[in-house]
């Protein structure tokens, strides 16, 4: 039972790790090191190019927060 | 010891220094092609100095500035781009650079630091307060913002020069020492010298350590530690150093010793979750061979990959922020949820299963003895680390 338990517990933490991690590798190997991390002020901002870095899941918190539509965020 | 595992000790350090020298060159781009991706706006970008530039705005023909601003930040120097119309207004900030955690970054942003300085003139930034929770994050970004205005507004406007801020350095160095004297007593704990009761001398240095380590300083080093060391940005200046303090302790010490002070004495998630599993009197869990070598690999490829990319911070999966500060994404909140409920189940279940500091502290276990280290002690190790059951 503790065998079985433990293997259940080592691939829920590979999973869960690889959840947190390949998300964030994926967005960075997607730039080419021109990309800017995060933008305010830029209502035409070409979102391609901005935002990557961080998760996309913050994008309507942080829209809602900044009260303002000027803002590209993925 | 295993003609294989000798292999891989020289082995392991080549494929970190190739990762990071293929980082290098990866980053091929220019400032001037980073700075014209802030806006459609930004057209005819030209150098005027160091860190300053002139653009003229797309469908006006203003004439725009732009001046980029840094400071030392958690992760390492974050950096900030400012845009300035003529009328010294501030229409764009834009973050270039960070290696902060992004959950920690997402606070800041989330809670409209930078908005605040849109539209206000430079010579009239306003006083924005820090958010708490991210505060060495979000200092750096007020601060990053401000050099760049400054930046401009000597240059182009004729401002008077601001003085640099002062850099409060006594709670940083008050940190450095209690960390220093964390691992002393650490390791009076474990030396003959020591006469007092080494069970509740240990138990009394783990709960300081949850307070000091986990929920005052939140400086528990993670893997993001690790590859920010190897990295090197750290040079150019990190608001604390308090993690990377932590982390070379813990390996000198190792080294030096063969003591794993930090796992066995020190570590507060470790803390944590032994005390978890006091409750229940649980015992270790079973740890065959294969997940040791899966956890190893995963261990490297991640270096690897936050070397490769230059971004130590990306590469952090641990609960330990979550744990003590209370910051990180969904996935980090239910991987602490499962760690703390595994903990009144097994004892330490991520120290045992899958944490990168054993897979570390295994490397350099593999170092002493690849390098003929004769004064290895054997024992020495059996006792001060948790000990791995490994099941065949």
């Amino acid at each position: 039972m503790r065998s079985l338990f433990s293997i259940f517990l080592f691939l829920a933490f590979l999973l869960l790790g690889g959840a947190e991690v390949i998300p964030k590798l994926i967005s960075l190997s997607q730039q080419d090191g021109t990309h800017v991390a995060f933008v305010i002020g830029a209502p035409e901002v070409d979102a391609k190019k901005t935002g990557q870095g961080f998760s996309a899941e913050r994008k309507e918190e942080l829209l809602k927060a900044l009260g303002k539509n000027n803002l590209k965020y993925r | 010891m295993l003609k294989v595992e000798k292999i891989l000790v020289l082995f392991i350090p080549l494929i970190l220094v190739l990762a990071w020298l293929g980082g290098e060159n990866r980053i091929s781009a220019t400032k001037s092609a980073q700075l014209s991706n802030i806006s459609a706006q930004i057209k005819k970008l030209k150098p005027l100095g160091e860190g300053l530039y002139q653009a003229r705005a797309a469908d006006t023909t203003e004439d725009l500035y732009l001046a980029v601003g840094s400071s030392p930040s958690y992760g390492g120097p974050l950096e900030v781009a400012v845009v300035v119309g003529q009328d010294k207004g501030v229409r764009q900030v834009a973050v270039l650079k960070s290696r902060d955690t992004s959950s920690y970054m997402e606070r800041v942003l989330g809670l409209g630091t930078p908005g605040a300085f849109i539209g206000r003139m430079i010579d009239d930034l306003p006083e924005v307060d820090t958010v708490s929770g991210a505060t060495l994050s979000s200092v750096a970004l007020i601060r990053s913002i401000e050099s760049a205005a400054a930046r401009i507004g000597t240059s182009r406007f004729g401002l008077p020069q601001q003085p640099e801020p002062e850099v409060t350095t006594t709670p940083e160095l008050s940190k450095l020492v209690l960390i220093t004297l964390l691992f002393g007593a650490a390791l009076w704990g474990t030396s003959r010298s020591c006469r007092v009761n080494r069970r509740k001398f240990r138990a009394l240095l783990l709960v300081c350590s949850v307070v000091t380590l986990g929920f005052w300083f939140g400086s528990q080093f993670s893997i993001a530690t690790l590859a920010l060391l190897l990295d090197g940005d750290w040079l150019h200046g990190v608001a604390s150093y308090a993690a990377l303090l932590c982390l070379l302790l813990a390996v000198v010490s190792f080294l030096l010793t063969g003591k794993n002070l930090f796992c066995s004495m020190l570590c507060p998630f470790g803390a944590v979750q032994e005390g978890l599993g006091k409750i229940t009197g649980c015992s270790a869990p079973l740890r065959y061979r294969w997940m040791t070598w899966l956890a190893r690999t995963w261990v490297v490829t991640l270096l690897a990959a936050g070397l490769y990319y230059h971004a130590p911070a990306a590469i952090m999966y641990e609960p330990f922020g979550k744990a003590f500060t209370f910051i990180g994404s969904g996935v980090v909140y239910a991987l602490t949820i499962l760690v703390v409920i595994a903990s009144l189940v097994v004892k330490r279940p991520w120290c045992f299963l899958f944490c990168p500091a054993t897979s570390l502290f295994a490397y350099l276990t593999a170092v002493r003895r690849l390098f003929g280290d004769a004064g290895i002690k054997q024992a020495q190790l059996q006792k001060s680390e948790p000990k791995e059951i490994h099941a065949s």
